[in-house]
C-alpha cells in the first residue's frame, strides 16, 4: 500500500494544475478521458446522497456541469420524440430551467436505449443538447436559445434505427456531431455563434456509435479525432481539413482516449498512437494489445495507466508501454463508461449498482457497492462537490448537499 | 435587422390571417413580424440570423401575447416550431416569474379551435394542464378523434387507464367497452396493442391485420444476386416491368419465377426466409395489387430489417441501403398518390451476407393509410 499511496499522491500532482474546479463539460469529462482530480469519491454512498431529482423522460446520457448548474437531457413521449434539457442547481438540486423541444429526425431506437443518449456538452457559455434524431439545441446559460438545428430535417436518411449515441464536442466556437449510418453519414462542423454549418464531410457508410474528441496538436491547432470503420482522422476542428490519420478497421461504440500527445485508439486491439511523431501523415504507433481492448464502455486514464473495462474486467496497463498492471473483475453489465477521481474508479451497471474501485499501481479492490434499484446506463458526471448518476427517471447526487 | 427579416416584415405587416384562420387583433399583428422570420427558419441553417434577432423579440414579450404565438406556429415546419416553442416557453416562465396572469382561458380557445397549427394546440394543452388541474378532466374526453396525434395519443391514454381501472374493479363489461373505445380511436401502436390484448383477453375478437390495413397477399420472386451487396442497385427484370408468367436468371444461374404468398401473420410480415428461401446475398421482389375507388393520396408505411426499395406504380417511393439496423412496423413512411382502379405496389427485398444469428432474418411488412394512421384497404 505504501507504493499506492506514493504513485497516488504522483497522480495528483499531475492533474491538479489540470483540473482544479473544471466543469465536467462533456462525456467523460472536460478532458474526454473520465478523470477528475478534484472530486471526493464517498465508500458509504448511502449516507453521502446530497439529493434527488424526477426527471420527465429517458436518456442513457450522461449528466454535464457547467459552474453551479447540473444539465441534463431527456426524451419522451410515444414516439421518443419530446425532447428536454433540464439544468439543476448542483447544490439544492432545485431546477433552474427546463426547455423542451420536438424531434424532427428519426427517432426509432432499441427499447434499452432512448432519444437522449448523446451526452451534451458546453463550452461554459453555451449548452450543445444533441438527440439521436440528429437534433441539436443551442441554449445559454439561463435557458433560453440561441439556436435549434435539425440535423434530421437537413438528411432525413442520417441515424440508424437501433438508435444513435455519439456525444458532441466543442472547441474554438466549433460544435463537431458524427453521424453515421448506413444511409446518409457525414461529420459537420456548427458556427457555436448561429448554428451554420461551416464544413461537412462524408463518412464511411457503416453503424458507428463513438464520439468525437478533441486535442492541441503539438503546435496548438484545435483539432477532432474521428474514429470509424476507416480507421482514425485527425482534422482542424475550424476547418475540416485533415491533419493526419491512421487507418485501421475500427467502428463501433467506444471512444477514443487522449492524453497529451498519446492516443488510445479502440478496434480489434488498443492501439495507442503518439500524435507527436507524425511520419507521412500517419502517427507512429507506441504500443498495441488485445488484452487493453475495451467493450462498450470508453478507457480512462489513470495517472500513468490506461484502464479499460470490457464485460465486467477491469484492465490495467502502464499508458506508455502497455505492460499490464491489474485485472480486477466487477458484478454486472456495462454500457457507462467508467471514470476516475483520485485513486477510485467508478463503475455503474445495467442492474443499477455503483462499484468503487480503489486501486493501486499493481491491484484494485472493490471497496464499495451502492444499490440504485434501476437501470444505469450513463456515464456518471465528477463534479468538486459530488457525483451525477442518472437513470431513465432520476438524478442523484452523491457529495456534498448545500 | 437583417433585409431577409425586413422583407419578412413588409411582407406580414397588416395583420394577414393564416390560412383557416380568423383575422388577427392589432396585438396579434404586432407579432407578425418576428413570427414569420422564424416560420421562415428552414433546413441547412438557413434563416437563423433573422430567427435568433426574432426569437430576442418574442422571448421578451408579454405573456399576453402567448395565445397569439401559439396560434402562429407552422403547421408543418418543425424546425421553426422548435424556435418558437422555445420562445413561448420562456414567455410564460418570466410571466409566472413576474406574477403576470397566464391567459389560460384564450390558449384554451386555441386548443379548441383544430383550425390552430396542430404543435400550437399541444403546446396550449400542455401549459394549460400544468397551470389548471381541471384542465386534463375537461379536455381528455374531447380529443379522442383530435387531428393532432399527440393529442388523441394523451386521451387514448386516458381511456386505457380507465378500462385498466374498470377492470382492477371487477367491472369488466365497463372496462372492455373503454377497450373497444380506445381500440377504434388509437393510432399508436403500443396503444393499439395494448386495447387488443385486454379484448381477446375479455373473449372478444379483434383483427389487427385489417385495423392497422397489412398487405398480405403476394407474387414472390427471388432469389436474385446480391452478394457484396452488389444487387441493391442492379435493376432486375422485375423493376422494368412485372410479368407474373415470366422466368428470369436468378443468383447462381438458377431459373426463378413468381409464385403466390399468403402471409399470416397479423402484422403482415412476410418472412422472405420461409416463402422464397433461406439465402445470404440474395436479393428478392414482391408485388401486389391495390384496388383504390378514387384518385387520394396515401401513406406507404413500410418496415424491414433490409434494404429495401419501394415503389408504387412504378414510381419509386423509398430506397433504404440499410442492413440489419433496426426494424418495426411503420419504420419508413411515404407518401404516394393512388390512382382509381388497381395499383401496383412492388418492393424489393436485399439480404446481406452477415453471418451473426441475430443476422439471418429477411423479411418486410408493409400498409396503407391516411395521414393519421387510419388503414386504407384495397376495394377487392
Amino acid at each position: 500500500m505504501r507504493t499506492a499511496k506514493r504513485y497516488i499522491r504522483f497522480t495528483w500532482l499531475l492533474f491538479v494544475p489540470l483540473l482544479m474546479g473544471a466543469d465536467w463539460s462533456q462525456f467523460r469529462g472536460p478532458g474526454g478521458n473520465g478523470v477528475s482530480s478534484t472530486t471526493k469519491v464517498p465508500t458509504n454512498w448511502s449516507d453521502h446522497f446530497a439529493w434527488t431529482a424526477d426527471l420527465p423522460g429517458r436518456g442513457p446520457s450522461s449528466p454535464i456541469t457547467v459552474g453551479d448548474q447540473v444539465i441534463v437531457t431527456a426524451s419522451s413521449g410515444p414516439n421518443q420524440d419530446q425532447l428536454h434539457v433540464l439544468s439543476f442547481d448542483a447544490k439544492s438540486g432545485g431546477l433552474n430551467w427546463h426547455r423542451k423541444g420536438w424531434a424532427t429526425g428519426r427517432t426509432l431506437c432499441h427499447p434499452s436505449s432512448a432519444n437522449a443518449a448523446p451526452t451534451p456538452a458546453s463550452d461554459g457559455q453555451q449548452i450543445y443538447a444533441f438527440y439521436s434524431s440528429n437534433d441539436l439545441i443551442c441554449l445559454d446559460l439561463q435557458g433560453n436559445l440561441k439556436w435549434f438545428r435539425g440535423l434530421g430535417a437537413d438528411y432525413p436518411k442520417a441515424g440508424n434505427d437501433v438508435g444513435m449515441s455519439s456525444s458532441p464536442v466543442v472547441a474554438a466556437e466549433t460544435v463537431v456531431l458524427q453521424i453515421e449510418g448506413q444511409n446518409d453519414s457525414f461529420v459537420v462542423g456548427i458556427d457555436t455563434s448561429n448554428g451554420e454549418t461551416r464544413w461537412r464531410l462524408d463518412r464511411p457508410k457503416e453503424s458507428n456509435w463513438s464520439s468525437p474528441v478533441t486535442m492541441k496538436s503539438p503546435d496548438g491547432v484545435d483539432l477532432v479525432l474521428l474514429k470509424g470503420s476507416d480507421g482514425l482522422t485527425a482534422r482542424n476542428i475550424v476547418t475540416g481539413d485533415e491533419v493526419w490519420s491512421y487507418k485501421v478497421a475500427a467502428g463501433g461504440i467506444p471512444s477514443v482516449l487522449v492524453q497529451g500527445n498519446l492516443v488510445f485508439l479502440p478496434s480489434d486491439e488498443l492501439i495507442v498512437l503518439d500524435a507527436s511523431q507524425i511520419v507521412d501523415g500517419q502517427p507512429e504507433v507506441k504500443w498495441a494489445s488485445n488484452r487493453v481492448r475495451p467493450g462498450p464502455a470508453s478507457p480512462l486514464i489513470a495517472g500513468g495507466n490506461v484502464v479499460a473495462l470490457a464485460r465486467n474486467i477491469l484492465t490495467c496497463a502502464d499508458a506508455e508501454s502497455g505492460e499490464l498492471k491489474w485485472r480486477h473483475r466487477l458484478e454486472g453489465d456495462f454500457w457507462a463508461s467508467p471514470v476516475l477521481a483520485g485513486n477510485r474508479i467508478v463503475c455503474v451497471n445495467l442492474a443499477g449498482q455503483a462499484h468503487v474501485v480503489e486501486f493501486s499501481d499493481d491491484a484494485a479492490e472493490t471497496i464499495a457497492t451502492y444499490e440504485f434499484g434501476e437501470t444505469l446506463q450513463g456515464t456518471p458526471a465528477l463534479a468538486d462537490d459530488g457525483v451525477y448518476v442518472r437513470s431513465d427517471a432520476k438524478l442523484w447526487k452523491v457529495g456534498e448537499s448545500q | 435587422m437583417s433585409n431577409l427579416w425586413l422583407a419578412l416584415a413588409v411582407i406580414t405587416v397588416g395583420g394577414l390571417a393564416l390560412p383557416g384562420q380568423s383575422p388577427l387583433t392589432a396585438n396579434e399583428t404586432n407579432l407578425q413580424q418576428p413570427l414569420a422570420a422564424i416560420r421562415n427558419v428552414q433546413v441547412q441553417g438557413e434563416g437563423h440570423a433573422s430567427a435568433m434577432e426574432a426569437w430576442k423579440t418574442l422571448s421578451t414579450r408579454s405573456v399576453q401575447d402567448v395565445p397569439a404565438m401559439l396560434k402562429g406556429m407552422s403547421p408543418d415546419n418543425d424546425l421553426a416550431n422548435n424556435w418558437l416553442r422555445m420562445a413561448i416557453d420562456t414567455v410564460i416562465d418570466h410571466g409566472i416569474s413576474d406574477g403576470q396572469s397566464v391567459p389560460l382561458d384564450a390558449m384554451e380557445q386555441v386548443l379548441a379551435d383544430t383550425n390552430n397549427p396542430a404543435r400550437g394546440r399541444e403546446l396550449a394543452y400542455e401549459w394549460l394542464t400544468k397551470l389548471d388541474k381541471t384542465a386534463d378532466r375537461r379536455w381528455l374526453p374531447k380529443m379522442l378523434n383530435d387531428p393532432s396525434l399527440d393529442l388523441r395519443w394523451k386521451s387514448v391514454d386516458a381511456v386505457l387507464a380507465n378500462a385498466k381501472q374498470l377492470q382492477e374493479n371487477g367491472q369488466a363489461a365497463e372496462s372492455l367497452q373503454q377497450y373497444k373505445t380506445a381500440l377504434l380511436a388509437a393510432r399508436n401502436v403500443d396503444q393499439i396493442k395494448t386495447a387488443a390484448q385486454a379484448l381477446r383477453d375479455g373473449g372478444d375478437e379483434v383483427d389487427l391485420t385489417r385495423l392497422f390495413g397489412f398487405l398480405t397477399s403476394w407474387h414472390l420472386i427471388g432469389p436474385f444476386d446480391n452478394r457484396d451487396k452488389q444487387g441493391f442497385d442492379r435493376d432486375y427484370p422485375p423493376e422494368g416491368s412485372v410479368d407474373l408468367s415470366a422466368t428470369y436468371m436468378g443468383k447462381e444461374d438458377s431459373q426463378v419465377a413468381w409464385k403466390t404468398h399468403q402471409t399470416s401473420d397479423e402484422y403482415g410480415l412476410v418472412d422472405l426466409n420461409e416463402a422464397v428461401g433461406k439465402n445470404m446475398g440474395a436479393a428478392a421482389y414482391a408485388v401486389t395489387t391495390f384496388v383504390s375507388n378514387e384518385s387520394q393520396q396515401v401513406d406507404i408505411r413500410w418496415g424491414s430489417t433490409n434494404a429495401n426499395k419501394v415503389w408504387l406504380n412504378g414510381e419509386l417511393l423509398g430506397s433504404n441501403h440499410v442492413y440489419h439496423s433496426g426494424d418495426g412496423i411503420d419504420q419508413y413512411v411515404a407518401q404516394g398518390q393512388l390512382k382509381a382502379g388497381e395499383n401496383i405496389i412492388l418492393l424489393k427485398v436485399c439480404q446481406n451476407e452477415q453471418t451473426d444469428s441475430c443476422m439471418q432474418d429477411w423479411n418486410f411488412q408493409i400498409r396503407i393509410c391516411d395521414e393519421l394512421g387510419t388503414a386504407i384497404h384495397s376495394a377487392k
